[in-house]
């Protein structure tokens, strides 16, 4: 199974599934299919998403789990704001 | 080079949009009716004082209807329609149900044709043409709606 990052990359996007679909070209139930891990994509169709969310395909598709965002989130340093 | 499928034209606008719930009821209607016709016509025997050929008439009125209606739908275009107008996760799943249909088919015939061996070598039963007739029809008929109700089967709720 490929395990991906498209529901998250489509709500930082604010698009809807049919407009996702109409951008790369399948029909809005494939994205259904996509998110939830059903189907894996041929590596144009890889390459079509990875593009339009303007990431790299590793950074949309891996054979491995992606680590939860809290947890990714509690390893990461704490920012401070900048100061003048 | 463009090697994915990618939908050129709409048409499947022009088909009905049914919900997989109600295709795969239609499937059941279309393809369990049909063969409820066929082996209701088989067994039945006209000494029988029953309503069984109202129901066979009323199974295989109501098989036609569903599968007329699931042939208008858009699992049926999806089904038929040119590669072009389908992405590639449908062309996919249609491979997928033309390849279960063809299986279908294939077991279909070989029961079929075995069946008409056993039952011409029984000297206590003559087969009739109109037997053959109603097994080829009743193949005919579910084989036809075969990779739409399959696709109905697979698909899932939006």
């Amino acid at each position: 199974m490929i395990h991906n990052r498209i529901p998250l990359y489509r709500a930082e996007r604010g698009l809807s599934r049919k407009e996702l679909a109409e951008r790369v070209g399948v029909n809005p139930q494939t994205i259904g299919f996509l998110e939830r891990g059903d189907y894996s994509p041929s590596v144009e169709l890889a390459l079509r998403l990875a593009r339009e969310f303007g990431v790299t395909v590793e950074a949309l598709f891996s054979l491995d789990p992606f680590p939860a965002l809290a947890d990714q989130l509690q390893a990461a340093p704490p920012t401070r704001p900048a100061t003048t | 080079m463009s090697a994915m499928s990618q939908p050129t034209k709409d048409n499947r606008r022009w088909y009905l949009s049914l919900r997989p719930r109600t295709a795969r009821i239609l499937a059941h209607i279309g393809i369990d009716g049909a063969w409820g016709y066929f082996l209701l016509k088989f067994f039945y025997r006209d000494d029988t004082p029953s309503a069984l050929p109202l129901v066979g008439g009323l199974l295989i009125v109501s098989a036609f209807v569903a599968t007329l209606l699931l042939f208008f739908s858009s699992y049926s275009f999806i089904a038929n329609a040119p590669s072009q107008e389908i992405d590639e996760r449908e062309l996919a799943e249609r491979y997928r149900a033309h390849f279960y249909a063809f299986q279908y088919v294939v077991v279909g015939l070989i029961v079929g044709y075995i069946g008409l061996e056993l039952l011409q070598r029984n000297p206590q039963y003559t087969l009739s043409p109109g037997v053959v007739e109603n097994y080829l029809t009743t193949m005919i008929m579910t084989s036809l709606i075969m990779p739409a109700a399959l696709l109905a089967f697979w698909d899932r709720e939006p």
